[in-house]
């Protein structure tokens, strides 16, 4: 199993969701506390901790579950929202921003999904006359324990009703079990991460191997689920090119990549804060090996030139690979996408 | 020389005797002993007591202190850990005051278990107290905080060992467990013999020695330069090429350098060369150009001197190679 220890809040003793999470996991030791953030990032856990002994929260979500996403989130034109319904990843990906952000490797599931609901009913009303979009897996990934978490049969119902709001899913996972349960919706885009195999084999510990991910994204795009692509984040190499050439070869073999929904291309950066956790976690990795520079806002990335080159020149692989060209865009590289005159499309089935 | 700290004298009784320490009391550190190889602290009870005697001790012996070890007497604070055991801490975590955590952490060096402690502010005699610090670690005392806090300070590499004595709460035993204290200090002393005495601290390993070749010269910030750019692995036939291009030694080593970095990021070196392209013919014909080192932004700043009509004509020139469309392209990622 992989926790260690669950600890169940006080006041999701009674939630019947929370008593699904606690009898899936029969064998892991359990622990009441009185409140999640009584412990969890109190102190600094240390990250890596997580391949020791990884622990499982389960309490209820307080404050806003449903938040404004950054500029240049999504694709143009609608309202970006993330919601939280997790803390954290039991994966172990190297340049995660997650390593940086907590103060604790450990998961946390929220159990009042209804409460999101209504945040996203809120939301979706307040954004007449425009599309909304409701990203989940800003703190964790949104498919790979969602067989526990029971989050998509919960959020399923509102997206059906609904057909201006949209829900994405993103994810490094194969895990398609929960989500095969629910009928495919127009609404609903599941947004796979990929990068080349031996970029996953690296850089990305634990996740869904290379041939998974392909094998799940055939399976859902087959039963009729809207599918989508995330190159992010690109890693240089000196044989970049040809590694995203074959991993967009291996994608046509196994998707239809003109009926993909959008593909987001980004490349790697971090904060100062998470660049210093990397070095400290992972000192050896071939991350750090690359021309990244302190930027001038702190952010660590590579020189604009070299940034925009590597999405310029993925991106038009893309293309040639059959990707409608209108359905990439870049990012959190907005404004460089307006100086580089890059597509940056409307989102799609716009109403 | 190895700092071992222990907040009670009897815990640290057995190792007093079997390396032969001799008092060497300082002013404020009244219980220090000492060899030629181990100074041994009793800090007294309590995480201000064990911060302030550490930092004391380390500030007086700070050249020569390679590794503090913390030893001495746990409580248990989770089910199904037994009494007795002996463990190389994880991390270790402290308590502000009671019901309030520290941020900061410590976490050990070297091997250890999944085991960590929490220093408490207070004894913990109530089981309230023991399960509002269960969730944050595996074992409780009272100083390990303090003394990895002062051990961070001085830049030492920390551990720690604790013998379990007893169960922290209601339960606990704080009378009997100082009436066994001899006990819990002779199964530390044979742990201590047994898996620390003879292990070098991770400080004390010296690096791989690493000289530049015959005919080359190397800073000490070269050498470290050289080394973090993988220079050992540089083939001979390419060091030949260096000596044979100059008979600086310096020079060597500055070809060297520019060598190793443009082969171990490419791509950052034909940037750097599109970006001599670009600009070259404005510095052949006497502009000083400033652009952004980040890369970020486009703009340039262009400064020149003129002082005759012939100076106006090579800067003009320089204009007209210049090729503005050109170093916007660049920025924007079409320079390949």
């Amino acid at each position: 199993m992989i926790f260690s220890e669950i600890l169940i809040e006080q006041d999701a003793l009674n939630s019947p969701r929370a008593a699904r999470i606690l009898d899936r996991l029969p064998n892991v030791p359990r622990r009441t506390i009185h409140r999640y953030d009584d412990v969890f990032g109190r102190v600094n856990r240390p990250y890596l901790h997580k391949r020791q002994d990884l622990r499982l929260f389960v309490a209820v979500k307080r404050g806003q579950t449903v938040k404004p996403a950054p500029l240049a989130y999504g694709l143009r034109g609608d309202k970006h929202f993330y919601f939280v319904q997790a803390f954290n990843c039991f994966y172990e990906c190297e340049y995660c921003y997650l390593q940086g952000y907590f103060r604790s490797p450990d998961l946390v599931f929220f159990v009042n999904h209804e409460d999101i609901v209504e945040e996203m009913a809120r939301a979706t009303a307040a954004s007449a006359g425009h599309g909304v979009w409701f990203h989940a897996g800003e703190f964790s990934d949104s498919l790979a324990l969602s067989h526990l978490t029971e989050e998509l049969a919960s959020f399923w119902p509102f997206f059906s009703r609904q057909p201006r709001a949209r829900l994405e899913l993103r994810t490094k996972s194969a895990n398609i079990r929960a989500l095969l349960d629910q009928q495919p919706l127009d609404n609903v885009f599941v947004s796979m991460s990929l990068a080349p195999r031996d970029k996953i084999l690296r850089y990305e510990h634990k996740t869904a191997r290379y041939e998974q991910r392909l094998q799940a994204l055939r399976e859902l795009q087959k039963r009729g689920f809207k599918i989508a692509l995330h190159f992010d984040p690109i890693i240089d190499a000196p044989a970049v090119e040809a590694e995203y050439g074959e991993l967009l070869a291996d994608l046509s073999r196994s998707v239809d990549l003109t009926k993909v929904s959008y593909l987001s291309l980004g490349v790697v950066r971090f904060t100062k804060q998470v660049y210093t956790q990397v070095k400290v976690n992972y000192p050896t990795s071939s991350i750090l090996d690359g021309s990244l520079k302190v930027s001038f806002d702190g952010k660590v990335r590579y020189a604009k030139p070299h940034r925009l080159w590597l999405l310029r020149t993925i991106q038009r692989l893309a293309v040639e690979a059959g990707v409608p060209a209108q359905a990439t865009y870049l990012c959190m590289e907005d404004s460089a996408a307006d100086d580089a005159g890059v597509t940056t499309p409307r989102m799609p089935s716009e109403d | 020389m190895t700092l071992l700290v222990f907040a009670h004298v009897k815990e640290a009784e057995c190792f007093i005797d079997g390396l032969g320490l001799r008092p060497a009391p300082r002013r404020g550190v009244p219980r220090l002993w000492q060899n030629e190889e181990v100074t041994l602290l009793v800090t007294g009870e309590g995480l201000e007591a064990a911060l302030l005697r550490a930092s004391s001790t380390l500030a007086a012996t700070e050249t020569s202190a390679k590794a503090v070890i913390n030893l001495g007497a746990a409580g248990v604070l989770r089910d199904g850990i037994e009494t007795g055991r002996i463990f190389r801490i994880r991390t270790v975590y402290g308590e502000r005051r009671r019901g309030l955590a520290h941020q900061q952490s410590f976490t050990c060096r070297g091997a250890h278990e999944v085991c960590d402690i929490i220093a408490a502010s207070e004894r913990v005699l109530d089981d309230d107290h023991a399960a509002g610090l269960a969730p944050f670690a595996h074992l409780v005392d009272r100083e390990s905080w303090g003394i990895a806090m002062a051990a961070a300070s001085f830049g030492v590499p920390f551990q720690a060992v604790k013998i379990t004595s007893d169960r922290a709460g209601a339960a606990t035993l704080c009378w009997s467990v100082r009436e066994s204290a001899f006990e819990l200090s002779l199964r530390l002393w044979e742990y201590y013999r047994d898996h620390l005495a003879e292990a070098p601290s991770p400080a004390t390993v010296s690096p791989a020695t690493w000289s530049v070749p015959e005919g080359f010269h190397a800073s000490w910030s070269q050498m470290q330069l050289l080394l973090s750019l993988g220079a050992r692995e540089t083939p001979t036939a390419a060091l030949e090429q260096f000596k044979a291009a100059t008979t600086s030694a310096k020079d060597r080593t500055r070809r060297w350098l520019d060598w190793l970095r443009r082969s171990r990021n490419p791509r950052a070196a034909a940037m750097e060369e599109r970006t001599r392209q670009i600009l070259g013919g404005l510095r052949r014909h006497g502009w000083a150009v400033d652009s952004d080192p980040e890369l970020e932004d486009p703009a340039l700043t262009l400064r020149a001197r003129v002082e005759t009509e012939r100076d106006l004509e090579r800067i003009r020139r320089g204009l007209d190679e210049f090729s503005l469309p050109e170093w916007r392209r660049f920025f924007e990622g079409d320079w390949r």
